[in-house]
């Protein structure tokens, strides 16, 4: 197990914009910020995710909703995916409606014959 | 369960209720789920893709998708990074059938830098309106692994779930990807246009 010490010692670059999102466990934000504390180089790495995850943010702030009428094309869809299994069972149903129509009338046509 | 810059409140319990009654063929449901993650999910699509139309034919899959497998929500992950992997495999889906390039696919990735880089220093000066105009030229592989964490705040874990990739990876792709920014920056004026 590293010493408290050593860890202090180790750069914590990788886990800056983890740090950033708040989506490090308890312990591992308090050793960055306890590193953070007396490392200045990356402190200035800090700071440099913080302009990446700005402009991030900013870029994505400036994009466009979906059409309002998005969800309309969303049912159509649905509605002719749950459609199309059904007219198919239907389809199947006549079919063989029909073939046992037709074989029925074989006989008859036979003694027609 | 943080939604970033989309943050709304959406308690564990709400998400496995709203699936269920997805499942359960309740289209209000849908709706409702539509309403809270659609800015989120197009956000993300548009990252892969420039073509509005195509981000709303995928997004429209998606939709669909979850429709469909609802009931495969079993609350593992967030329903936020659920619905963000539907979405990807639906986008790879549709710019394989219109054959056009997907992010990572020919990827190289090189290794974690843990140690500062020089360009720390100057990436903090250059002005927000400069750096988000940078972002936009960024590679598909790149805005994607900063908006996952950056925007939609996905932990390491779960970015590397949705890109289904180690979580060595995603760190990587970040620190490439900032890398990528700070090459743009320092192009010419007339290179970047």
């Amino acid at each position: 197990m590293m010493s408290r010490m050593s860890q202090n010692n180790q750069h914590i670059g990788d886990m800056l914009p983890a740090y950033l999102n708040g989506r490090l466990d308890t312990a591992s934000a308090e050793r960055v910020r306890t590193h953070l504390e007396t490392c200045g180089e990356c402190r200035h790495e800090l700071v440099a995710w913080e302009a990446v995850s700005g402009a991030t943010q900013l870029a994505s702030a400036s994009l466009p909703a979906p059409s309002p009428t998005l969800m309309n094309a969303v049912w159509g869809k649905i509605d002719e995916q749950e459609k199309s299994p059904a007219q198919q069972k239907s389809m199947q149903r006549v079919a063989h409606h029909l073939w046992l129509v037709f074989t029925r009338q074989i006989p008859l046509i036979h003694k027609s014959i | 369960m943080s939604m970033g810059m989309y943050a709304q409140p959406a308690p564990a319990v709400d998400e496995r209720q709203i699936t269920r009654r997805i499942a359960a063929g309740d289209r209000e449901a849908l709706s409702e789920l539509y309403a809270r993650y659609q800015r989120a999910l197009f956000n993300y699509l548009l990252q892969l893709t420039p073509d509005y139309g195509l981000a709303e034919e995928i997004l429209q899959d998606t939709l669909v998708a979850v429709w469909k497998s609802a009931h495969r929500f079993e609350g593992r992950s967030s329903l936020q990074t659920w619905l963000i992997g539907i979405a990807r495999r639906q986008a790879h889906n549709t710019l394989r059938q219109h054959k056009l390039p997907i992010a990572g696919e020919t990827e190289m990735e090189g290794l974690v830098a843990t140690e500062p880089e020089p360009e720390a220093f100057t990436l903090a000066s250059i002005a927000r309106d400069e750096l988000a105009e940078a972002f936009r030229q960024l590679a598909p592989l790149h805005r994607e692994a900063l908006v996952l964490i950056f925007v939609h705040e996905l932990s390491y874990q779960e970015s590397a779930t949705i890109l289904e990739v180690p979580v060595g990876t995603v760190k990587s792709r970040i620190c490439n990807a900032r890398r990528a920014l700070r090459a743009l920056l320092d192009a010419p004026e007339e290179a970047r246009q």
